[in-house]
């Protein structure tokens, strides 16, 4: 243990006991000075109160371990947990402070249920926009009854990770895409799922749909029984972040990326979990590249990858993206570009990936739902305000429209439109 | 629709009933506090009310360090009050019973686990046991001025103590040590 975690866990004083020892000395001062025994009897027990308190307390650190999970769809952000001391351990005066992520706001305060042994509690939380956060574990100090001394609460914890994403992006695995391996052809994968060639029969899961159920079997055998299936690779996709700023700002650009993040962090999940080749690059002044490749350690690389992506304070010229990316990836592969396309720049973007050879689809978070802050106008001048902004959006999505098809993502908890373009591989050629 | 999961029961707000026998025994004893002094009864009322009313109202607030610094208002009542308060017996008493109730009643969070005083029982018992020791000294001994002096030089050394133990609260931190 370091010394900085001894200091953690030894005894604290509180602001209480500073307050009481401080009205101990005012009142001990007053004693003397008038020459009086009353103040000196007010001040004995405030000098003692903490020391008291230090005293009758646990002799040792309390130890006790954390198990919490998140729970909840799209906005909705629950986090249920409990918190379990070691049989010696009185959690009674437990205290938790939950650190909660800038990006989500609360829904309801904490419910806390208490016993001698565990403290379980449940969070509601809320994100208001597609996001990637960490939610550190809380802050656990043992506080005795009278509010004078603490000291930190040892054990297991750990953080845990929130990525919140339209739920429609769970479907996108099933898209077929484009290979450009240099020898095509069926790809066998070890792993057995929900599509390709007939694998074998196993017990129903709750989850299964009803066409996944092997009915003949199940009449045969007298319970519910699931097909399952040998997946192939379906296709490589690149995902690229255009991390640039725009003209909107930085707190936009920063609720507008934290979506692009999230989405590319849905796509990344779908593709990668049918054993499609994933690749990932951001472009802000300089590009950063992670090759096509599959497998789980590649999945973790990329979640963070993309986790860790920021905005760029200078924004790179488009063409070094488009001439950096083809050192990275082979020309023809699916190429799935998020940005916002309200940069000065952003719409050269795709001509020079187009010219490239990288057949792109354009999925545009929309700064229209993000609130402005700071800017008071009159409701007339506001609804005037809106119209310009859709027009103007509309002119820079329809310059893009001419090279590559655009999806312009307004409602952020849905990408229903995104995926059925998906899925038309002749829509998202732009033929 | 899918169905509202399970979830835990919540107390409304977040709090629960106060003690109001507690509050009563704080109320109770800073009046006879402020009887007993020789401030005006008017004036001692007066204080008395201000600062166990401005206690209980920034303990009320939601604001967690205004909460940290709501025992502030009694404290300056009770400095005050013991200000003008003659030396007698009652008066001692007095001074050094309010400030336990004070004590007694914080620990009664309503934030917190019902069953606060109990737990805080051991200390409270200390701290009561202390004044039950000077009050005894001082009232079976017979007065004098030198008393005052003898208590007083007594408290400057239990202060410089405080200081030093301030800065210093492993002193009394049973933790053992990280090498062992």
């Amino acid at each position: 243990m370091t010394d900085g975690a001894a200091q953690a866990a030894s005894l604290r004083w509180t602001p209480l006991s500073y307050v009481l020892l401080g009205a101990g000395v005012v009142s001990l001062v007053v004693g003397v000075v008038l020459r009086a025994a009353v103040p000196i009897f007010v001040a004995l027990p405030l000098f003692v109160a903490p020391f008291a308190a230090a005293l009758t307390g646990p002799r040792q650190a309390l130890r006790a371990d954390l198990d919490w999970r998140a729970e909840g769809a799209a906005s909705d952000v629950r986090l249920v947990g409990t918190l379990r001391g070691s049989p010696t351990a009185d959690l009674t005066d437990v205290m938790l402070t939950f650190p909660r992520p800038g990006n989500l706001v609360e829904r309801e305060p904490p419910r806390i249920v208490r016993s001698r042994s565990s403290v379980r509690f449940e969070l509601r939380w809320r994100a208001p926009f597609p996001t990637t956060a960490i939610a550190d574990p809380p802050t656990i100090v043992w506080r005795d009854p009278l509010d004078l001394v603490e000291r930190e609460v040892r054990g297991r914890r750990a953080p845990l990770v929130l990525d919140r994403y339209p739920p429609e992006l769970l479907r996108l695995g099933a898209v077929r895409l484009e290979r450009v391996l240099a020898l095509p052809g069926e790809t066998r994968s070890r792993r057995v799922g929900s599509a390709g060639e007939f694998f074998g029969i196993r017990d129903a899961a709750p989850t299964d749909p009803p066409r996944r159920i092997n009915w003949r079997a199940t009449a045969r055998i007298g319970r519910l029984l699931s097909n399952e299936y040998e997946l192939d690779r379906t296709g490589d996709v690149l995902l690229l972040l255009d991390a640039r700023p725009t003209r909107l700002g930085r707190a936009t650009d920063d609720v507008l990326l934290g979506a692009a993040r999230a989405a590319a962090i849905g796509i990344a999940e779908s593709f990668a979990r049918e054993k499609a080749r994933v690749g990932y690059a951001s472009f802000g002044e300089f590009v950063e590249a992670f090759p096509l490749a599959s497998g789980r350690g590649h999945r973790l690389r990329l979640r963070e990858a993309i986790r860790s992506t920021r905005g760029s304070s200078v924004a790179g010229p488009s063409e070094r993206c488009a001439a950096t990316l083809s050192r990275f990836f082979p020309p023809g592969v699916t190429t799935i570009l998020i940005s916002s396309l309200t940069g000065d720049a952003d719409a050269d973007l795709v001509p020079y990936l187009r010219r490239r050879g990288y057949p792109t689809i354009v999925l545009s978070p929309s700064p229209s739902p993000v609130p402005v802050t700071g800017v008071a106008l009159l409701p007339e001048d506001e609804r005037l305000a809106a119209r310009l902004e859709r027009l103007d959006r509309r002119q820079n999505l329809a310059r893009v429209w001419t090279h590559a098809p655009v999806v312009d993502w307004e409602d952020f908890w849905s990408l229903g439109a995104f995926i059925r373009l998906l899925r038309e591989p002749g829509r998202r050629r732009g033929t | 629709m899918t169905p509202e999961p399970p979830s835990l029961p919540r107390a409304a707000g977040g709090r629960r009933p106060v003690s109001l026998a507690l509050l009563g025994l704080l109320a109770a004893a800073t009046v006879l506090f402020a009887a007993v002094s020789a401030v005006p009864w008017i004036v001692g009322f007066a204080i008395a009310a201000g600062g166990v009313g401005g206690t209980v109202a920034l303990r009320s607030t939601l604001r967690p360090g205004i909460r940290e610094i709501a025992a502030v208002p009694a404290l300056g009542a009770l400095v005050v009050l013991a200000a003008g308060a003659p030396s007698t017996p009652t008066a001692e008493l007095l001074g050094g019973v309010v400030p336990i109730a004070l004590l007694a009643w914080l620990a009664d969070d309503p934030r917190r686990t019902s069953g606060g005083v109990g737990r805080a029982a051991p200390a409270l018992i200390l701290v009561l046991l202390a004044v039950a020791i000077a009050w005894s000294c001082a009232f079976l001994l017979p007065p004098g001025q030198a008393l005052v002096g003898f208590g007083s030089a007594l408290l400057v050394v239990a202060t410089i103590l405080v200081a030093v133990l301030l800065g210093r609260p492993d002193l009394i931190d049973r933790e053992p040590p990280a090498t062992a």
